[in-house]
């Protein structure tokens, strides 16, 4: 299988996605999962391929159904433990 | 269902019990049953069934009576456990079974309207002679009333495929038309009742299909097995011969389509329309060759038939480029076995190697039609010589190696030996693939405008495409959708006159003149230069640009307590800090309310703090950023994070710069102490101090 897929996305792609991301590297970093991980924006999101979407609740709803990867909500885009107990799930499914 | 169709089926079942009638008819729901209880292969019970087909429990025991009687004819039986269920038990194979369950010849079934019309057509189109309603009621075991009735279908399907029936007084009906549309839609007909893989299945293995081709016969005489067999046999030998592939789907189309030919031009039932633009397509060619090696069997194809083969060949898409790879749909084109067999030697190859090749249609679909003779070849037995082996085994060893490893799947589930001939040639495939991906990496992907209109714009794409392959043109667009495709691109290419803030842009004329293909090569060269260092410390520093949050945050880009009456005033003001300095312009200001009111609450990243923004771009000279502290916490809409106390505003002119600092105050505000004491400080110097620890 080809490296996992994970997109970080907010409204712009620069900022909060940023934040996001660095929190997602680090908690996969922690468990040992190898994945290449993209902050982007909403729109660019809706037309890229990837196996897991990590975004805020309102945007959440607006990539639903819009693209096949896995989607997580995280609220607390610091939270390194909310990402952990809402993602990692997902991720050992598809890894 | 109505009392009364009740009442009819448990008579009926009643007389089977007795021994009145002995010929079973399965009704609709008769065979579905049977074909539930297959699926099962596990005691289910009677309620379940009843349940499952929304009838009565009684009905369903009538209904099991008769299945079971059909199905002792039929090598099977029900198993029936008291309390506990009922399982169906066959002797053959499950497909084949099936199968035949489809094929159950017409007179021991109650036909659907559908099945009903279909044979009737039949009927009427390989009849030589006109048919009366007492003919085909005669044929199919319906009443005269029952086959006048469904004539007004018959017909109007007919009509559907610009066919007619037409009557001949004193004599009866036959169907009037050209004979182009009566093969296909008599091809139609075909393909929509058989399974294309079970034909080839039958095909290739008669003793264990014979049952099901004895009823293929019965139910379509125009398809004699043999023929069938012989022109699959020449088609295949022919494929080899000239090198042109057809898919499974296709093969089987073609196939039966010359087989239904056979047969009418044996009974002078001749197409009549010549088509001669035709005969400039390398398909007619083929087509010549087809017919060539049927006249050997004693078919004389005309001009006009070598015409429709070859129109038959470009319609069923026969490829024999590399171009035409890519438009194969793989799912439809080949059988499942081969996607399987394709499927597994390619996610082998993307899992060792680490690299994309699933999605490149072209390896995903020339391996499929690779394996597809090459199973044949090693079923068969049949060597084939590789002279490249020992070259392909010492230039690509590891590629070899793989391809060894991925086809050991194939070799448990047919109990055979693959040898390094047929692996070398998957190791090429690959290896090629291999190439083609890495090419693609040091290419530049490019979006094209063009201010001048659709003309000027398709001159220059075309231009471009052809001169510069390793430009890799994502999109033609106007100016105004560039936004759209900023992430995926290293350059505009455009013939108007503007410039963007964050991306290449190359300015050239639509005929595309010399120096300018040459800058645009240097510009590829620049950048897969920038690209492979990039990549390089990609992997071992995460790249920013050069800013430190230092640089941006100090005692005049913070403001403690202040008072706001809602989110919005909150953003105004944490953004009249960074317009005071000229760092933004007034509308980035806005745009951070507004990209709030579009995209909702999302800059409420954690409770209690908000980071507002909007895009990078044009309304920001220079990279900032600005914190508010608010004296009330205000609600943003976050279900969440709400209320918020504590407002970042920042401004990026492009999407690099502002990294490194952003990532510093994430990582400051990933201590929670330090969320705490920002909430409760009033004093800009503690504050800075501490971040800057």
């Amino acid at each position: 299988m080809a490296k996992l897929k994970v997109l970080a996305v907010c409204g712009f792609g620069i900022g909060t996605s940023l934040i996001l991301k660095m929190n997602i590297e680090k908690v996969f970093k922690n468990n040992g999962i190898d994945a290449e991980i993209t902050n982007t924006d909403i729109t660019t999101a809706k037309g890229m391929n990837s196996d897991v979407i990590f975004t805020s609740k309102e945007l959440f709803t607006q990539l639903e159904g819009n693209v096949k990867a896995s989607l997580i909500q995280i609220n607390n885009f610091m939270s390194s433990k909310e990402i952990e107990e809402k993602g990692l799930p997902v991720i050992k499914k598809l890894v | 269902m109505s009392k009364i169709q009740e009442w009819f089926d448990e008579k009926l079942a009643s007389y089977y019990k007795k021994g009145i009638i002995t010929m079973y008819y399965l009704n609709k729901r008769q065979i579905e049953i049977i074909t539930y209880l297959l699926g099962k292969r596990s005691l289910v019970s009677v309620k379940e069934i009843a349940k499952k087909f929304k009838v009565s429990i009684r009905t369903i025991r009538y209904d099991l009576d008769i299945v079971d009687n059909w199905l002792n004819e039929n090598k099977a039986t029900l198993v029936k456990i008291p309390n506990q269920g009922i399982e169906l038990k066959t002797l053959m194979d499950n497909t084949l079974f099936l199968e035949k369950l489809k094929f159950l010849s017409i007179e021991n079934r109650v036909l659907s309207e559908r099945e009903r019309i279909r044979y009737i057509i039949l009927e009427l189109i390989t009849s030589e002679s006109e048919l009366t309603i007492e003919d085909i009621s005669n044929h199919l075991f319906l009443s005269r009333n029952t086959v006048i009735k469904i004539l007004k279908e018959v017909k109007k399907y007919l009509q559907n495929n610009e066919l007619d029936i037409q009557k001949v007084h004193g004599k009866g009906m036959k169907i009037s038309g050209s004979e182009i549309k009566k093969r296909s839609l008599m091809l139609e007909i075909f393909l929509e009742t058989l399974n294309i893989n079970n034909i080839l299945l039958s095909v290739k293995n008669r003793v264990m299909y014979k049952e099901l081709i004895e009823l293929w016969e019965n139910n379509f005489k125009i398809l004699s097995i043999n023929e069938v067999e012989e022109i699959f046999r020449i088609l295949i030998e022919m494929e080899k011969k000239h090198s042109f592939y057809l898919t499974d789907g296709a093969l089987t189309r073609l196939v039966f389509y010359l087989t239904i030919s056979v047969n009418r031009i044996r009974h002078n039932h001749i197409i009549k329309e010549s088509k001669p633009q035709i005969r400039e397509e390398k398909e007619y060619n083929i087509a010549k060759l087809i017919a060539k090696e049927l006249c050997k069997y004693g078919i004389n194809f005309v001009e006009e038939e070598i015409d429709e083969i070859a129109i038959f060949l470009i319609g069923s898409k026969s490829f024999s480029s590399i171009n035409d790879l890519k438009n194969i749909r793989f799912s439809e084109s080949f059988s499942d076995e081969i996607i399987d067999y394709t499927n597994h030697i390619i996610k082998y190859f993307d899992k060792e190697l680490k690299l994309d090749f699933s999605s490149d249609l072209q390896v995903v679909n020339g391996l499929a039609l690779h394996l597809k003779s090459a199973l044949t070849r090693i079923r068969n037995n049949k060597n084939i010589k590789n002279k490249y082996i020992d070259s392909i085994k010492e230039k690509y060893p590891i590629f070899f190696q793989i391809a060894r490893e991925s086809v050991v799947y194939i070799e448990k589930s047919y109990d055979i030996k693959i040898n390094d001939e047929e692996i070398g040639y998957i190791t090429l495939h690959l290896r090629s693939a291999y190439e083609r991906i890495s090419s693609k990496v040091s290419q530049a992907s490019a979006i094209v405008i063009c201010t001048e209109g659709v003309s000027v714009l398709s001159i220059l794409t075309t231009r471009l495409k052809k001169i510069l392959p390793e430009l890799n043109i994502i999109e033609t667009c106007s100016i105004y959708d560039y936004e759209k495709y900023k992430q995926e691109i290293d350059v505009v290419i455009t013939t108007g006159d503007f410039k963007f803030n964050n991306i290449d842009v190359i300015k050239v004329s639509p005929f595309l003149e010399n120096n300018e293909i040459y800058d645009i090569r240097q510009f590829i060269i620049r950048l897969n230069k920038f690209k492979r260092i990039y990549k390089y410390s990609k992997e071992s520093e995460t790249i920013g640009g050069e800013v430190m949050l230092q640089d941006v945050l100090n005692e005049e880009m913070i403001e403690l307590g202040v008072e706001v009456k809602d989110w919005e005033e909150a953003i105004m003001k944490s953004g009249k800090l960074l317009t005071n300095k000229g760092f933004v312009e007034q509308a980035y200001v806005e745009n951070m309310v507004n990209s709030v009111k579009d995209l909702g609450p999302y800059i409420v990243i954690m409770p209690g703090i908000a980071f507002a923004h909007a895009r990078p771009g044009d309304t920001v000279n220079d990279t900032c950023m600005s914190m508010i502290t608010l004296k009330e916490p205000v609600n943003f809409g976050s279900d969440q994070n709400d209320p918020v106390s504590i407002v970042f505003a920042f401004g990026a002119p492009n999407n690099k710069e502002h990294v490194n600092a952003l990532q510093d105050l994430a990582k400051f505000l990933s201590v929670e102490e330090n969320v705490e004491m920002l909430k409760k400080a009033d004093d800009k110097k503690a504050i800075l101090n501490k971040i800057f620890e």
